[in-house]
């Protein structure tokens, strides 16, 4: 009942059993018990289950949240991350990390704004640009880990502060368009508010968000691409000898992370219509929560983007209720840290009942 | 088995690495006097007693805190949560000072020290006991630690008239008198020279070493694996909280958005500059205490050189980077010296 | 062996892990001053006995026995490897236990450095002067000031056995110690023990090898199925008559081919591939329909040839053809496409993805032509690996299952089956049978022949000398990294092969 076949959400298929092995599942009321069972140990039941309570807890809190068009608005505030944890499952269950994903979102959005207004490239271009670079900012960390056998905590950390360094080096504290410019120098009209937009009636970055999710889901639950990360994470020398890209497949899915960074860079842009050096700062930490929150094992090897959605929504409902319930930003903090501990605990135990 | 190839090999593998060692400090020494020289071409006035100062006063915070972020990563381990415990333990001591300005500030760092060790302690518990990787256990702390720092304090900073004048002379005057080496930088020296006998002559500092290179062995050979880590990084915690009260003598405020923030990205890459191995098992407190001497000359000649603030946090990224790398290609070299691969 | 007393007993022990029986009321006893054999084949429980008795496990039930002060004996309770050090048992594993960065001398007194007076600091000085002091009485010539990073796997394991000694181990437990020994490693070691043997220290050695069971051990126990079959002296007892308690059943069939074809057309060509370091011009080839056992000591280079072939590691100069093309090989990847397969030696760390299902293990190399531009076909995947389920007779739960709950020779015919699927031309297969049952050993064998007969060229790399000369139509032999005999079937001989591999007449072999 342990089986890792996960291609499949039933978790077992029937093979031809040999005579000595003749088991009685044959009753519907035991296979039925073993299914519900294997249902709840599920990852994903977690946060569903925390998503529950908070939304209730939330609801109690304050009226507003019951309010369907207040909530979706609100997830624009967010969404970013939801975009980025996308990313950071592919890296994690693959057994390693990112933590730069919210620097390369700074230097991304700061570039553009350079890109935009100093060296005046038509924003449509600047667009292009920028996630194609995000892509590339990705590709360098992947370089680093698959070529100088380094190990992706070091690299990422070094360009957690070199990626956002960079972005304030380029920047300064200022921003851009630049605090002292005159009013009416701004990102054209249509690049702005993209929050604002919405697509059968949900905000379009959150459109953006389940698009992504869905595709990327099936990527990485029903293609080949999808197997090897998940072969990776369990057994990397294993994964080589039977002749899976290894080092191929590293690289691509940092640069799919630096690609989704790139693109949550613009859309937070689009959001606040100001490029900054600080844009997410400290918000790897929300990433790494959501995709651990969501059932990933840190050592990797496990896990789904289905979990990891559900962890966003969670962590999103948690924040806004927070926000709500008019606790500072900061205390979120604290309330966010114990939640990543403590989604570590749980799994773990968790873990232990499965065996 | 002691073929003449095979003692040759021994030997000249021997020697490589303890060469490769001392060459690391040298390199480091080397790295700073060139730093010196060119910022004192670019700036004329840099090599001024103020300016030296300046480095001396910078470093021995630094100093502190790597020297527990040394043992953590020595042990295969990493703490992202330091500079949230100097902030926390900064900001509770500021207060009491503030609202008890009689409160002895010796009292007040001893405080300070135990906050920080029950910091540090959760920490360990965490990542010992109920085995959260190191990475997520203090990534989480820094975030819950930090979100404390706002909470107790109410988002108030601690101003420098708050900070008992006693506590800022730690920064401003030395033993007997010589002003040009504050008390701070002799704490610093004292803490480092104490970590440098605990992991040299202590069977606990030994068992540091010996879990980070192979913690199967350690736990079959009897070492005690689960206390030893988390007295490390109880130990990290404590030494953070003296960073704290540090910080306040130093800077005379402490500041719950800003005191501490990135700080162990300044620590790691003292550690890791100072030839401590990513992958653990090794490394020395001199080569640390190095480490964070250059990057207090790297940090002063940048704002003496009239370069902005703003690019500090590039250079530790880059510094780390380049530290890591270098390492990565020695590690290669080596492994190829010996097994030919 | 005139003590009277024995030093340790096991009493009744029973032990499992989740619901399989390991050992079934086991009563094992060992003597100061001598050397104790334990074999059984693979998952008879020696190994678990050996770490039970270590600490490193605790039996269900039963009970283990000390004498102490050489009195008589008394029950004891070891919960962890180092209350056993305590009582002076210890453990030298395969793999040495060893922490690279640091000296020898402080492998050896890790965890209990002499400590000085008054002070309490860590006594370097005398802990250099000790293990000096103990590397002479082993008679091994190691520096105690060197790290043991870069020191070979049998001088780290002369470390581990100081640092027994350094605890005044009465009982020494001996796990596989030669798996990785070249011969003259294997004499020192033996010299050794004899050495500590005399001295009183009782030692038992855990193997598979069962000539050097007999070479070393004055009495030898058997295990099987977990339940000890009986304990012999080895003056008394044969080779033959251990496998037969070993097995249960005499021995007929072991090491048959099966049918032979004619060779075909040559598959594999390699010309001077050199590899500064591991080997030198190595050429040779292998022709459709016939196997070609490559024989050599442990560290001749042969695993290295095979893993340059598959492209995991590189070559300095030479030439590969497969099927008459040429390859240029960096990547297993492109071993594959060409029609290249490598079994590794390794079978649980670079054969199968323990965690993952049979099904996912089976079809990872050719994963891409199972599925659809890409896209995952689960009943593609689940009706080949049932195909190759059944075919190899392949016993198992079913394919969902984890791998890693497959018994060692079911595992093997996972990892043939996988390889099998990408229907390759040559295949390399790096020590295929090892630590099997005999039982399973013979499958495979049969099925090496097979697939030989079906017009495939196989490269064998095989430590055991009865294996190669049985299955094999060619021979190679390396010695340190060069090609030093080429045997055909016909006039090989095990004397001409191990003379070849050593550099050595042996005697009397």
């Amino acid at each position: 009942m342990n089986s890792k076949d996960t291609s499949n959400l039933a978790t077992q298929t029937a093979a031809p059993l040999t005579s000595e092995q003749r088991t009685s599942t044959s009753q519907p009321y035991s296979r039925a018990k073993e299914l519900l069972r294997s249902l709840l140990l599920r990852p994903e039941i977690v946060p569903l289950v925390l998503l529950v309570l908070a939304f209730i807890g939330g609801s109690l809190l304050s009226p507003y949240f019951l309010d369907l068009r207040f909530l979706l608005n609100n997830t624009s505030t967010y969404i970013e991350i939801g975009i980025m944890s996308l990313g950071m499952v592919f890296i994690i269950i693959s057994g390693g990390i990112d933590l730069s994903v919210a620097s390369t979102l700074a230097l991304v959005a700061c570039i553009a704004g350079i890109t935009y207004f100093d060296l005046g490239v038509p924003m449509g271009i600047t667009l292009v640009l920028a996630l194609i670079l995000g892509g590339l900012l990705g590709y360098v960390n992947g370089l680093l880990v698959t070529r100088l056998k380094l190990p992706s905590l070091a690299v990422t950390l070094a360009t957690l502060a070199l990626y956002r360094g960079l972005a304030n080096i380029l920047v300064g504290d200022d921003s851009r368009p630049k605090l002292a410019w005159s009013r009416d120098i701004v990102f054209p009209d249509w690049f702005v508010g993209v929050n604002q937009i919405t697509l059968i009636g949900i905000p379009v970055p959150l459109f953006i968000f389940l698009l992504l999710a869905v595709l990327l889901g099936l990527l990485l639950h029903k293609t080949v691409f999808g197997r090897w990360v998940y072969t990776i994470g369990n057994n990397k020398e294993a994964a080589r000898y039977s002749g899976v890209p290894v080092e191929w497949v590293e690289r691509a899915i940092f640069t799919l992370a630096g690609f989704l960074s790139g693109l949550a860079g613009m859309i937070m842009v689009s959001r606040l219509s100001v490029a900054r050096y600080d844009h997410a700062r400290g918000w790897e930490l929300d990433v790494i929560t959501a995709v651990v929150l969501g059932g990933v094992d840190i050592r990797g090897g496990r896990g789904s983007m289905l979990g990891a959605v559900i962890a966003f929504f969670l962590i999103f409902v948690l924040r806004t209720g927070m926000g709500v319930a008019n606790v500072k930003a900061e205390s979120q903090l604290f309330v966010i840290g114990v939640l990543l501990i403590l989604s570590v605990i749980v799994s773990n135990v968790m873990n232990r009942f499965r065996r | 088995m002691t073929t003449i190839e095979s003692i040759q090999t021994k030997q000249s593998s021997r020697t490589l690495a303890n060469q490769l060692a001392r060459f690391r400090e040298l390199g480091i020494i080397l790295f700073l006097v060139l730093i010196v020289i060119g910022a004192t071409i670019a700036q004329p006035r840099f090599l001024s007693s103020f300016n030296l100062r300046s480095i001396l006063l910078w470093v021995p915070l630094l100093t502190v805190v790597a020297m527990g972020e040394m043992m953590v990563i020595i042990t295969r381990g990493i703490d992202v949560s330091v500079g949230s415990i100097l902030a926390l333990a900064g900001i509770i001591v500021g207060m009491i000072f503030r609202d008890f300005p009689e409160f002895n500030i010796y009292l007040g760092t001893l405080l300070a020290i135990l906050i920080g060790l029950g910091l540090g302690a959760i920490n360990g518990a965490l990542i010992a006991w109920v085995k959260i990787p190191p990475v997520i256990t203090t990534l989480g702390t820094l975030s819950a630690y930090r979100g404390l720092t706002f909470i107790v304090s109410q988002g108030r900073q601690i101003d420098p008239n708050h900070v008992p004048r006693s506590l800022i002379h730690w920064s401003q005057v030395g033993p007997l008198g010589i002003n040009l080496v504050p008390w701070v930088v002799v704490i610093a020296v004292v803490v480092a020279i104490l970590t440098f006998f605990f992991l040299r002559s202590s069977k606990a500092g030994r068992n540091v070493y010996a879990i980070g290179g192979n913690q199967d062995a350690a736990t079959l050979r009897g070492i005690p694996v689960a206390w030893t880590t988390f007295l490390v990084y109880a130990i990290t915690g404590a030494l953070a909280g003296l960073a704290g009260v540090l910080y306040a003598s130093r800077f005379g405020f402490v500041n719950p958005g800003e005191t501490g923030v990135g700080f162990e990205l300044t620590a790691i890459a003292a550690v890791v500059i100072g030839g401590t191995n990513v992958f653990g098992g090794s490394g020395s407190v001199l080569g640390v205490v190095l480490g964070c001497l250059l990057l207090g000359t790297i940090n002063v000649a940048l704002s003496v050189l009239g370069i902005a603030a703003t690019w500090q946090l590039a250079v530790y990224g880059f510094v780390i980077l380049l530290a890591v790398v270098v390492d990565a290609i020695i590690q290669r070299e080596l492994r190829r010296a010996s097994t030919g691969e | 062996m005139t003590d009277p007393s024995p030093v340790l007993k096991t009493n009744g022990i029973y032990m499992a892990f989740g619901g399989v029986d390991v050992l079934r009321d086991v009563t094992f006893e060992i003597y100061p001053g001598e050397v104790h054999g334990l074999v059984g084949e693979n998952g008879a429980g020696k190994s678990t006995l050996a770490k039970i008795i270590a600490g490193v496990h605790q039996p269900r039930s039963g009970t283990v026995q000390i004498s102490i002060n050489g009195g008589g004996l008394s029950s004891v309770e070891i919960p962890n490897p180092h209350a056993a050090t305590q009582l002076g048992i210890a453990l030298i594993h395969q793999e040495p236990l060893t922490f690279p960065e640091l000296d020898v001398a402080e492998n050896i007194f890790i965890g209990r450095q002499p400590m000085t007076r008054g002070f309490h600091r860590v006594d370097w000085s005398q802990m250099y002067r000790r293990s000096n002091e103990i590397l002479k009485s082993l008679g091994v010539e190691l520096d105690p000031h060197r790290k043991v990073r870069g020191l070979s796997i049998a001088d780290q394991q002369m470390v581990e056995m100081a640092g027994a000694l350094s605890q005044e181990a009465r009982l020494l437990l001996m796990d596989e110690p030669t798996a990785a020994l070249t011969p003259n490693e294997v004499k020192e070691l033996f010299t050794i023990m004899r050495r500590l043997r005399d001295q009183g220290t009782a030692i038992v050695f855990v193997s598979h090898r069962l000539d050097e069971v007999f070479e070393i051990c004055d009495r030898i126990t058997v295990l099987r199925d977990g339940e000890l079959i009986g304990v012999r002296k080895s003056t008394e007892t044969t080779v033959d008559g251990i496998i037969r308690m070993m097995v249960g059943r005499p021995l007929s069939a072991l090491y048959e081919r099966g049918a032979t074809a004619s060779q075909g057309r040559t598959l594999l060509e390699v010309d001077r591939l050199s590899r500064n370091r591991k080997f030198y011009d190595i050429s040779f080839d292998v022709r459709a329909g016939e196997i070609v056992g490559l024989a050599g000591l442990v560290g001749s280079g042969r695993t290295e040839v095979a893993r340059a072939l598959f492209g995991t590691l590189d070559i300095d100069q030479g030439s590969v053809r497969i099927d008459g093309k040429e390859v240029r090989i960096h990547h297993p990847r492109q071993a594959l496409s060409a029609g290249m397969i490598y079994l590794p030696e390794d079978r649980q760390h670079h054969g199968l993805v323990m965690p993952m299902s049979v099904t996912e293990n089976t079809t990872l190399p050719i994963l891409s032509q199972v599925a659809n531009w890409g896209w995952l076909r689960n009943q593609n995947e689940h009706k080949i690996t049932r195909d190759y389920v059944e075919k190899l007779r392949i016993v198992l739960r079913n394919i969902g299952q984890p791998v890693r709950e497959l018994s060692g020779g079911n595992q093997q015919k996972v990892v043939i089956s996988k390889w099998l699927l990408s229907q390759p031309k040559v295949m390399i297969l790096d020590e295929p049978t090892r630590g099997i049952d005999i039982g399973a050993k013979s499958e495979v064998h049969h099925l090496m022949g097979e697939l030989a007969a079906q017009g495939m060229g196989i490269l064998m790399i095989s430590s055991e000398l009865p294996e190669i000369l049985a299955m094999s139509d060619r021979i190679l032999v390396m010695k340190q990294g060069r090609i030093t005999g080429r045997f055909t079937k016909a006039d090989a001989t095990a004397e001409k092969i191990m003379a070849a591999a050593t550099g050595q007449v042996m005697e009397g072999a």
